[in-house]
């Protein structure tokens, strides 16, 4: 019994994985054709990454997009209800990917995100704030790549982490925001917002959303604000739980902490 | 779903063609929450779901996606003893869980409640691929399927990218390392405090998913949008728990397993998850923890 529901589970995905790709093929053949024909990416918003000494990994691309929208058409940029590919036999099982980096690359990574650094002097882990980049209208097509990564065994589930000393270089080297409030913009495939955030005593007191020009009602992001907070004080990638994020705020936010330098 | 999706994946600044690659491979990834939700969606009346829903008392042909998705239902429906039910689809509308998230319409009129109706009404064929409610019945797949299709675009991820986190409403699949080069650093939500969170984990190659009653209430009890398949007719049913979050290899398990402990409450829920094999974090409504033994392992303190 143990585990049972695990891999059924996981047998569960695999088949709806594979069985999609028979389902789709066409879609994605077609929304290639289209991708091809539009314009490469449009507005990014955040800055551009500094070079960065450290090796593998660096900026962060990301696409913010609303589940939910295929039929919506206010949501012209989404991507159309079937475009999925890729058939795979792997085994269910994870990927091999897991923390081989972790000690080759510590802290000296900068990029969108790390311009919001933590003002706290202590310990621990630079929040991921930014990263806001617009991407490619829809889907392309992708031949079938037969399992490229190698399944090695169970979820790899990391340990604890033992990179405590250099996560601690890389916000004890932040400086705190200056006080005061500051406004910045963030740009993502669903539009533009604004957000103010109001930093006092060095640490970031409140966000709000002060224009929101997204094709979505701003009611959808409006858990976002608190997370910025929260995250500062947390100092963590993402939060589980949390109901909502999206790029163009975080990226908003990373504006006006810029100007908070 | 009515959830922003944000898909995150590291890439080397000087490798364009890498964050090309990655950015169509994010497209397709999103697309899967698309196949999803037009498959599994309670409110959408010309989803598939709410087809099969409508042709109670006769076998119905389904898709892999709608058949597995359902067939994974029932199996935690057995497992915790109908704490978890995915039949609780009417239960829910009844309590004003009803509202079409894009049109804001209300999607189910009927909302007759026979007391008795539970997953035993669905009879699965898996050889012919059918489906057959033996009674009038509203299935909910809100449990499974947001979970389902973040493993889905991990999975379409995994092609190209190695380091990458799927954000879907506060459920998360994190494979490989953050930007910095370290495991995925995932904040649990304080289930009283929107901007607290009581536990950090570190994530690579795994989900973790949270059911917490701060989620949705219910505009007529008040209640939340957790129903215990067993007291589905009764209001404030599952006042005990607050939050549950489960770490697992996948979303869809780690969502589903969550809710089911979450009906099941502290003690019944962690040795379910224990059972399972998966690790998890119980919170009661009076804030007490419970977790399971693997869980600290997790953590980071």
């Amino acid at each position: 019994m143990a585990n049972s529901l695990v891999a059924i589970g996981s047998a569960s995905v695999l088949a709806i994985y594979a069985a999609g790709y028979w389902r789709t093929r066409a879609a994605a053949e077609r929304i290639e054709r289209a991708s091809a024909r539009h314009a490469a990416p449009i507005g990014v918003s955040a800055p551009a990454p500094t070079p960065v000494v450290a090796p593998a990994t660096a900026s962060v691309v990301s696409a913010a997009s609303t589940a939910a929208t295929d039929r919506d058409p206010s949501h012209a940029a989404a991507p159309p209800p079937a475009a999925t590919i890729t058939a795979t036999k792997a085994a269910a099982s994870v990927p091999a990917s897991a923390p081989t980096k972790d000690a080759s690359a510590p802290s000296p990574l900068k990029d969108v995100t790390a311009s919001a650094k933590t003002p706290r002097e202590t310990e621990d882990i630079v929040p991921s704030l930014a990263s806001s980049s617009a991407t490619t209208e829809v889907a392309a097509a992708q031949p079938a790549v037969p399992n490229a990564t190698s399944s090695a065994g169970p979820a790899a589930l990391p340990s604890v982490p033992t990179l405590t000393t250099s996560n601690a270089s890389a916000a004890a080297s932040s400086s705190a925001y200056k006080d005061g409030t500051y406004t910045g913009w963030g740009t993502c495939r669903h539009g533009d917002i604004q957000a103010t955030v109001v930093v006092a005593s060095g640490r970031i007191t409140s966000a709000t959303i002060s224009q929101c020009l997204t094709r979505y009602p701003c009611s959808w992001i409006e858990a976002l604000p608190p997370q910025v907070v929260q995250r500062q004080s947390a100092e963590v990638d993402y939060v589980s739980g949390a109901t909502q994020s999206a790029d163009a705020f975080y990226g908003a936010v990373t504006d006006a902490l810029s100007k908070a330098k | 779903m009515g959830t922003i999706v944000n898909v995150d994946v590291v890439v080397s600044p000087d490798d364009a063609a890498a964050e090309a690659r990655a950015d169509r491979t994010c497209e397709r990834a999103l697309a899967q929450f698309d196949d999803v939700e037009s498959a599994c969606s309670r409110f959408d009346e010309r989803s598939e779901l709410r087809r099969l829903c409508e042709s109670a008392g006769a076998p119905v042909r389904v898709s892999p996606l709608l058949f597995e998705t359902i067939a994974f239902a029932i199996a935690v429906a057995e497992a915790s003893g109908g704490a978890f039910d995915p039949t609780v689809g009417r239960a829910m509308a009844a309590r004003g869980f009803n509202r079409e998230h894009r049109t804001g319409a209300i999607s189910v009129s009927d909302t007759d409640v026979a007391s008795d109706i539970s997953f035993r009404d669905v009879t699965l064929d898996a050889g012919a691929h059918t489906i057959t409610l033996r009674r009038p019945l509203l299935l909910d797949l809100g449990a499974v399927a947001k979970g389902l299709a973040i493993d889905l675009a991990a999975r379409e991820l995994r092609h190209d990218c190695e380091d990458f986190a799927i954000d879907a409403g506060g459920d998360l699949y994190a494979a490989g390392c953050n930007v910095s080069g370290r495991p995925w650093a995932i904040g649990i939500r304080h289930p009283r405090q929107a901007d607290a969170v009581i536990d950090v984990v570190r994530l690579s190659g795994a989900a973790v998913c949270t059911s917490g009653d701060y989620e949705r209430r219910s505009p007529i009890d008040d209640g939340s949008h957790l129903v215990d398949g067993r007291r589905r007719g009764e209001r404030h049913a599952l006042d005990a728990m607050a939050s549950v979050t489960v770490i697992a290899a996948s979303a869809m398990v780690a969502d589903a397993l969550a809710t089911a402990a979450f009906a099941l409450g502290a003690d019944e829920g962690r040795a379910f998850l224990e059972a399972q094999g998966v690790d998890g974090l119980l919170v009661s409504s009076s804030l007490d923890r419970t977790e399971t033994s693997g869980f600290s392992a997790h953590t980071i303190r």
